[in-house]
């Protein structure tokens, strides 16, 4: 019997909840992933939607996604303790059977700002990941993972991130989130092959998989073609599906496999048709892979040791300042061209960022990026 | 996985009840269910921000 759950992003929002009601219905929603955090400004859940988040706690078909921890920012911010905190009480009210954050760090001057950025990949972020891991996973007391970002400045850092998060992660027995659409977006906008990329993941240590929609870019890539985003905001496509059918056999210790998209883009009974049609057919390739593979997982990514956070959390304030340099320009800049000259004029330059190899065309969807987000959710 | 009825039931009520009484957002408003605070909730941009 396979122990892979075809899994829904479930967030309190109508069009999502109208999109996977007939899911529901039918009990073919095996698990649901819950953004917890995009709710902690609210005191309260509506009861109705807190017992629906029970009814899969009490099975242990619950896991958490959090979004806004900013895991790299290279000062502790109090909204980082808040956001632990908070978390704690959740971990104590709901069984989560696993929690998750993004890899990068958040652009903007607060919490509810800004977008997922990457970060350079050094020893020095290395700590500072592994004491956030840490905090976390202290905070949780589940297994705790991360998830590979979309976006890359060069194709260097696409071949990096993969390894890069493995190692982290290794630090607390975590896992890593495998979104397969972030994966499709690297692809396409640094022109490299599926094969080449996905070998440079240690995907023993994938316990999820994330499949989604996304969009095109005007803005091009260097060959020309235009650039692939991460938005949520269309159906699936299909290399995306043909990637998990491949995939699913090389994930020797998955559990999860979500299907996410936002809730503005199933604003129509159309759109939500299709949402369930893709819930379906990913549905129908988990179920396959279990007939040709027996799914035995063998690592229950929990930590091989009681993990305590050192009392004073890490920082690096010459990094931190760099990211408010970095976000203020993204932020600000009128195109590339302007970003580039900003960025020469800044502590980035020369540096571990290596900002000289980052490609035109990324450079100005960071920038589409970080202006979409910065005025908050 | 199953669900109880009771469960699905509310979902159904809550959400078909908001895409009613809302045409322009799908989002629901927590504060409002309880009907204490009128506060609005963020669209919920889960991890789609690329």
């Amino acid at each position: 019997m396979s122990t892979i759950f075809s899994s829904v992003a479930c967030n309190l929002d109508a069009n999502i909840l109208l999109a996977s009601l007939p899911l529901f219905e039918s009990d073919q929603i095996e698990a649901i992933e819950w953004s917890f955090d995009a709710l902690f400004k609210n005191d309260e859940l509506p009861l109705w939607f807190n017992n629906l988040i029970l009814e899969f706690s009490s099975h242990n078909r619950l896991v958490g996604h959090g979004v806004y921890f900013s895991l790299f920012s290279g000062k502790w911010m109090p909204e980082q303790h808040d956001w632990l905190k908070k978390l704690k009480v959740l971990a104590e009210k709901y069984r989560f059977d696993h929690i998750t954050e993004h890899f990068g760090f958040m652009t903007g001057e607060n919490f509810h700002k800004g977008a997922p950025m990457s970060i350079p990949l050094t020893a020095g972020t290395m700590s500072l990941g592994i004491d956030r891991l840490h905090r976390i996973q202290d905070a949780c007391n589940c297994p705790v993972g991360l998830e590979n970002l979309a976006f890359a400045y060069s194709i260097d850092e696409v071949k990096k991130q993969g390894d890069f998060i493995g190692k982290l992660v290794e630090s607390i027995n975590g896992f890593i989130i495998l979104d397969l659409h972030n994966l499709y977006c690297q692809i396409h906008n640094f022109d490299v092959d599926y094969q080449n990329i996905i070998d440079l993941y240690p995907l023993g240590r994938v316990r999820e998989i994330h499949i989604s929609g996304g969009s095109w870019d005007k803005q091009l890539t260097r060959t020309g073609k235009p650039i692939r985003r991460d938005t949520h905001d269309d159906a699936v496509p299909e290399e995306v599906f043909r990637i998990l059918s491949a995939v699913i056999p090389r994930c020797k210790n998955l559990k999860y496999v979500v299907l996410e998209q936002l809730g503005t883009a199933l604003d129509s009974e159309q759109k939500r048709k299709a949402f369930r049609k893709d819930f379906l057919k990913m549905d129908a390739i988990v179920k396959e892979s279990a007939f040709q593979f027996y799914n035995n997982p063998v690592n229950d990514f929990r930590p091989y040791q009681t993990i305590i956070p050192h009392p004073v959390p890490l920082e690096d304030l010459s990094f931190y300042n760099q990211q408010l340099q970095l976000s203020n320009i993204l932020e600000t800049a009128v195109d590339q061209e302007n970003a580039r000259h900003l960025l020469s004029k800044s502590s980035l330059r020369d540096s571990d960022w290596e900002v000289e190899k980052w490609e035109s065309g990324m450079i100005q969807t960071a920038i589409a990026i970080a202006q979409k987000w910065k005025e908050g959710f | 996985m199953k669900i109880s009825k009771s469960v699905i039931q509310a979902v159904a009520a809550a959400v078909i009840v908001s895409s009613v009484v809302s045409c322009t957002s799908g989002l629901i408003n927590p504060e409002k269910e309880k009907g204490s605070k009128t506060k609005n909730v963020d669209p919920c941009p889960g991890c789609g921000m690329g």
